[in-house]
């Protein structure tokens, strides 16, 4: 058994260069190479690997388009950044506690960040990652900022919800359900594409299934073994991870 | 009542404001300025010929100033058809000599004139003497006024053109400065200088000299960029030198994907060419041909009769690349070539076939 890595760089040498390191590993093999960002997208949505080595540079793209169309596709391989110098992003990086691997780097640099894919691979739930990632693009200049309203379809008609009024939204198989002053929208769409839209600060993931808006968490209730319970305005009860608890916002942290 | 009274100093107040704000148009100050010369001298001569009348002495002097006043701009732009320089040709002379016999022909018939309009109107009669010598005595006094006329058209010109070379020469040491930030931030951005190690740390692994030789062409491109040189001019020679290690750079970085040439004639070398007036050309000729996904960048660089062109070709999208033909880049190597040699250089950019585009730069080889 051994885990599937796409690597995506337009400089040749870079990708070589991890070719060559992922090469000695047993338990990793390079399925696809591609060098800007249609390749990117196409080669992952076509492989699905596990891991994607990607390039914040790829020439006068960036590597973050190729997130947002992974997301777009439905696609979440496990993502190592790779930079050679991108002040906001590193910046952004250290944020969200993300990994990345800054050029040139040497062996040990990229063994520590293998072991790190290692543990990550193995965890059964990893939309905590995918959360940091989703903030990570949110703070990045450039990036679509979020939209006010949200276009919902349905059998009947398509009406618009308003994003402020939206008070949770959680998972449920093929659907979201939007909690709106105590109505419930069913929606076709994963929970990861449909927040993509909405301000990262304000709606925050709390679970692998469930977003909450930050003004709709009435209470914070400590549970065992550090976990905790988040009490919501209208009782609901939701429980909340030691892994989402450090994406609180810092100000809600503290205070715990 | 009381609203008045109140409204009233403000609209004053106003008015004497905007009065200010304008200027005075120039020429009612020259009027002025020669009125007043008039009235000086006018004085003066009152003052010194106290036997006659005193209108006499204001009429001798004022029907002089006033067609000096209008003959004066005359001169001027005659003097700027035929103008004086620091060493006059024999024509210019000639000319000038001709134009004092008609200045003072003009100005003694028209002063006349004036004068016994002037004398007539008061009930007297002006006797001007005999004819050929009232001429002459006039031409006098007109030879001074002439050169002196002619003097201040030259100093006029003379600081004109100090100030404008005085100018340029700012203007080139700031786009020199500029060029060399440009060349700092170009050459040793952070983006190139840790890819180039990142490709170097690859390379090593697969062919030890090859690194090596990149790691010395890393060097030399760093060494280039500390250059604390702010020559406007270099030889040619160090600019290919530097082009060569930048184009191999690239080529290491985007191996199998772009392929460069640099053709120069041979005796060269030497020629002063504008500092880092490439750079941006190859810049955007790897930018352009890189997008492609490959391709061949082409240098150029030949003598033709008193002038060096050098041509840049790449073979990416072309023309249809809107930035291309309006580039920054683009845009400060003409500018940078404008102010080096007005009017003697050339910059086009032209399609090629099947695709591209050549930039090609031309400007007189300087001694």
């Amino acid at each position: 058994m051994s885990y599937s890595v796409v690597l995506v760089d337009d400089e040749p040498p870079a990708r070589a260069k991890l070719q060559r390191w992922l090469g000695e590993l047993v338990d990793f093999r390079v399925v696809a190479e591609a060098g800007d960002v249609a390749e990117a997208i196409a080669a992952v949505s076509a492989v699905r690997p596990d891991v994607l080595y990607l390039d914040i540079q790829l020439g006068t793209n960036s590597g973050f388009d190729v997130v947002e169309g992974l997301r777009d596709a439905e696609v979440s391989p496990l993502i190592v950044f790779t930079t050679a110098y991108s002040e906001y992003a590193v910046r952004a990086f250290d944020v969200q506690a993300l990994d990345y691997l800054l050029k040139p780097f040497d062996r040990d640099r990229f063994l520590t960040s293998i072991e790190r894919v290692r543990a990550a691979l193995v965890e059964p739930d990893r939309s905590d990652v995918e959360e940091r990632v989703r903030r990570l693009l949110a703070q990045l200049p450039g990036r679509a900022s979020a939209v006010q309203q949200i276009l919902v379809r349905d059998a009947e008609r398509a009406y618009f919800l308003s994003a402020r009024d939206i008070d949770r939204i959680a998972a449920a198989g093929n659907y979201v359900e939007v909690h709106v002053a105590g109505k419930v929208h069913l929606i076709r769409e994963s929970l990861t594409s449909f927040i993509a839209r909405l301000d990262a600060a304000e709606f925050l993931r709390v679970h692998r299934s469930h977003v909450v808006r930050l003004g709709f968490i009435a209470e914070l209730r400590p549970m065992f073994h550090g976990d905790y319970e988040l009490v919501l305005r209208d009782g609901q009860k939701l429980p909340l991870s030691r892994r989402y608890k450090a994406l609180l916002p810092e100000a809600i942290r503290e205070r715990l | 009542m009381t609203t008045d009274a109140t409204a009233s100093p403000q609209l004053a107040m106003n008015e004497r404001a905007s009065a200010a704000a304008r200027p005075v148009p120039p020429w009612i100050v020259y009027v002025a300025c020669w009125l007043l010369v008039g009235l000086y001298q006018g004085l003066n001569a009152s003052i010194g010929e106290s036997d006659v009348a005193t209108w006499k002495p204001f009429v001798w002097e004022m029907s002089s100033v006033l067609i000096v006043m209008l003959l004066v701009p005359l001169v001027f732009r005659f003097e700027r058809r035929f103008p004086i320089d620091s060493r006059p040709r024999t024509r210019v002379v000639i000319v000038h000599v001709a134009g004092l016999l008609v200045f003072s022909a003009v100005h003694t018939t028209v002063m006349l004139l004036l004068r016994e309009l002037a004398y007539a109107a008061m009930g007297e009669s002006y006797d001007f003497g005999t004819v050929p010598v009232r001429y002459f005595y006039e031409l006098q006094k007109d030879v001074i006024l002439y050169a002196v006329i002619l003097t201040v058209c030259f100093a006029m010109r003379e600081f004109r053109v100090r100030r404008a070379s005085e100018l340029r020469a700012s203007q080139l040491a700031a786009e020199a400065s500029e060029a060399r930030l440009r060349q700092l931030t170009a050459q040793i951005e952070p983006h190139f200088l840790f890819n180039s190690l990142n490709a170097i740390s690859n390379r090593m692994h697969e062919d030890v000299d090859a690194a090596d030789r990149m790691i010395s062409q890393l060097g030399d491109l760093l060494r280039a960029a500390y250059e604390s040189d702010s020559a406007v001019l270099v030889p040619l020679s160090r600019e290919l030198a530097w082009l060569h290690n930048y184009l191999a750079m690239m080529a290491e970085r985007f191996r199998g994907q772009l392929e460069y040439d640099i053709d120069v004639d041979a005796n060269v070398d030497a020629v002063p060419v504008p500092r880092l007036l490439i750079q941006p050309l190859v810049e955007n000729a790897l930018k352009h041909g890189l997008a492609a996904r490959g391709g061949r960048v082409s240098v150029v660089v030949r003598r033709k009769n008193g002038d060096l062109e050098c041509a840049v070709s790449d073979d990416g999208a072309g023309l249809a690349d809107s930035e291309l033909g309006s580039g920054t880049g683009l845009a400060n190597v003409k500018r940078r070539l404008e102010l080096l040699f007005p009017a003697r250089h050339a910059l086009t950019v032209a399609p090629r076939t099947p695709s591209g585009v050549t930039v090609t730069v031309r400007f007189p080889i300087g001694e």
